[in-house]
């Protein structure tokens, strides 16, 4: 019987210098799905590699030898030694697979918890493994299954519930006062890498009015050709004030530069529309006594980083609601499993009564006729139904209690199953929501 | 008066049920309890109509409110209205955790004084039909108005404390919510006027005269005096921001005043408590 199985590393387990070590780039890709589908222990396989993890998921009926087999194949296609390899590396089986897939999809085995990346990349490696071929009905369930939970988890809970890096948070705090950022004018004054993170941020989202200042002209020229927006001479900055709605200032400056009287006045000017300070700089470039006055606020580094703080304290409790929600598609997927181990079995059974069946037929063909004889197929067919009808619903119930195997092993004895040989499609597994294409499942990630 | 009772009991529950649709929505999170809040809050608002529908058939009167339980309860009525109405075209979605206490307060208050007599009824005349239709309609946009308003504050609270909570995550934007309430201001304004206008008119066809020196008369011009200041100086940018979310609450304390407060006071043709 075919068993789902992961075998990776990840930020948990693997530095950085490793895990680059390991990653397959997204060209080398089809070779790696060519080399994967040369293993016959692993009939389906897939391929996650992110910067944070890479994982091959798989379907193997021995997974001594498809683990030994993939430690080969990472040793081999890496040129790492298997040694070094073996340190960093874990190898999930069945219900700890399931369970990890449904937390990496769901965001909660990411270094950020809750990240929003990880589904798209999720996506987006089932995608190319179903292309390549490499996914059949086993994966493409399991896949299936992970993003739906993932899709369910963002709808039912706040995992993914506020900015966790300083730039995002700076943009966040944007949109809370002004709304969707479009037409805001943006003053930068300084040229700190975070304040430039957070300006590229806010034009991704829309804003192009932006004026830059900086103590060296030419620093402020090469970030305003870099972005295509407007050098000011760093003396003129205060004239700009009246008409901007953010600045990020990161200067080294040693005393505060955006002083309380000036917002004040400025304030005045501008009919108390409010301005939102980002003030980078260490030591600060803004007077405390600024966030003070009417429609302004400020935010230091400080109580931008405290704003992160929150926000990842905040996902760490949501993380108890989501364990809650994968339980409960784990053991369903576990459970549909079960009934997909149990089904050759069945089917077995089927086969052996219809050959039983065809044969009599064929013995009393000769002294009836063939509408007799259809009638007699009727009854012999309605028998065996009402015949298998109680066992198996009594092997399904002990399936879902975990002791189908029992009945299994008695049914292969008392009927001598083994011998029985069933066709490709009757050995099919079966699709419980037949016409769903690979990556079907809604979402707006794009691979990260 | 009991089929009346179980009425208004039954859509009391309904806009409670939202209400507490609204506070699971707003502090457990998910979004699935969001579109039922509004479905059930409809549900209590086609009810309400259907009230309203048997009221008028019964008493045989165009618009029938007599007394201050059906003053409240038509205010409440006007409210969700509103904010069904308004609701298509802004984003309102913390609103039903303020609005619904509110309507809550005024809808259940309706139930103690329903044994309340009515007082004398003027609904054949056509200006007094205006002037109430368009009293309610307006005083419920700035009741929406000030739910916008205290939100903002709320808001700006947090953004000015740092304090990032449910409040700073759930909440809209400050552009967002000083939007509502300049734009609930903007819709009940010419509904206020409109009063005004048709109130003066129905004096003049009931007293010969268009202006009496009565409580609600000074409160109402007052009231609409103050609004037009605020819609003016937002208008040519005079005043924004939080001062101007401030100036909203004091016109709405005072458009409450205007609807209720002055009961207190002796007006002759006003009083809902007599």
């Amino acid at each position: 019987m075919n068993s789902l199985f992961v075998i990776g590393l990840n930020h948990k387990f693997a530095p950085v210098k490793f895990r680059e070590k390991l990653a397959f780039p997204k060209n080398d890709l089809p070779s790696v799905f060519l080399h994967l589908r040369n293993i016959p222990a692993i009939p389906e396989s897939l391929v996650l590699s992110t910067c944070n993890r890479v994982e091959i998921y798989g379907v193997a009926s021995d997974l001594k030898a498809a683990r030994e087999e993939l430690v080969h194949f990472l040793c081999f296609y890496h040129a790492v030694e298997a040694e070094t390899l073996n340190r960093s590396i874990y190898f999930y089986e069945e219900e700890a697979a399931v369970r990890h897939l449904f937390r990496v999809a769901s965001g909660l085995d990411s270094m950020v918890v809750g990240e929003y990346e990880i589904l798209g990349q999720v996506k987006e490696a089932y995608r190319w493994a179903s292309q390549e071929g490499n996914v059949k009905s086993l994966l493409h369930q399991f896949f299936e299954r992970a993003l739906r939970t993932a899709k369910r988890m963002r709808e039912e809970t706040e995992i993914a519930r506020g900015a966790v890096s300083v730039s995002s948070v700076a943009v966040e705090l944007a949109e809370k006062i002004f709304g969707r950022i479009s037409q805001e004018k943006i003053l930068i004054l300084g040229t700190g890498k975070v304040g430039e993170l957070t300006l590229k941020r806010l034009m991704k989202i829309g804003t192009r009015f932006v004026w830059v200042a900086s103590r060296t002209m030419a620093r402020a020229e090469e970030l305003a050709r870099k972005y295509a927006v407007l050098p000011i001479p760093f003396e003129t900055w205060k004239q700009y004030l009246k008409d901007a709605d953010i600045v990020i200032s990161s200067t080294a400056a040693p005393h505060p530069i955006i002083h309380y009287e000036d917002v004040k006045q400025v304030m005045a000017l501008r009919k108390h529309k409010p301005l939102f300070i980002i003030d980078l700089a260490v030591p600060r470039d803004a007077e405390e006594k600024v966030n003070t006055l009417d429609d302004v606020y400020l935010y230091n580094i400080d109580d931008l980083h405290t704003v992160c703080q929150s926000n990842i304290k905040f996902r760490e409790k949501e993380v108890a609601k989501c364990e809650v929600l994968i339980e409960k598609q784990i053991e369903d997927f576990l459970r549909w499993l079960k009934h997909i181990e149990a089904a050759p079995t069945i089917r077995k059974l089927q086969a052996h009564l219809d050959a039983i069946i065809e044969e009599e037929l064929r013995l009393a063909a000769g002294s009836r006729s063939p509408k007799e004889l259809e009638e007699l197929r009727r009854v012999l067919s309605r028998v065996k139904g009402k015949l298998l009808h109680d066992p198996l619903m009594k092997l399904k119930e002990a399936q879902d209690h975990g002791g189908g195997h029992h009945y299994h092993e008695a049914l292969h004895t008392l009927f001598d199953l083994q011998k029985v040989k069933l066709s490709d499609e009757e050995n099919k597994v079966p699709d419980r929501e037949p016409g769903k294409q690979p990556g079907s499942c809604s979402s707006r990630e794009s691979a990260g | 008066m009991n089929t009346h009772y179980i009425f208004l009991a039954a859509i009391n529950g309904f806009y409670f049920l939202s209400f507490a649709l609204f506070v699971l929505h707003f502090f457990h999170g998910g979004k699935a309890w969001k579109p039922w809040a509004n479905r059930i809050l409809g549900l209590g608002f086609l009810a309400s109509i259907v009230f309203e529908t048997v009221q008028v058939a019964a008493s045989g009167s165009l618009l029938p409110i007599t007394t201050l339980y059906q003053a409240l309860f038509f205010f409440s009525w006007c409210m969700v209205l509103v904010y069904l109405l308004m609701s298509w075209k802004l984003r309102l979605d913390t609103f039903g955790l303020i609005l619904l206490p509110l309507v809550l307060a005024m809808s259940g208050t309706s139930l103690i004084c329903l044994k309340q007599p009515p007082a004398p009824t003027y609904s054949h005349n056509h200006w007094f039909l205006i002037h109430i239709l368009t009293a309610f309609l307006a005083y419920a946009s700035f009741a929406l108005s000030f739910v916008g308003a205290l939100l903002y504050l709320a808001q700006n609270r947090g953004l000015k404390s740092k304090k990032i909570n449910t409040f700073y995550h759930k909440l809209p934007s400050l552009e967002a919510l000083e939007s509502v309430v300049y734009r609930t201001m903007v819709f009940g304004f010419p509904l206020l006027t409109l009063a005004l206008a048709s109130g003066f008119f129905w004096t003049k066809d009931v007293y010969g005269v268009f202006w009496r020196w009565d409580p609600k008369f000074v409160a109402s011009t007052l009231t609409w005096l103050i609004y037009l200041g605020i819609l003016y100086s937002r208008y040519v940018s005079l005043m924004r921001g939080r001062k101007a979310v401030m100036a909203s609450l004091f016109a709405f304390f005072c458009a409450m005043l205007t609807f209720l407060g002055v009961n207190f006071f002796e007006s002759n043709v006003h009083n809902f408590l007599k």
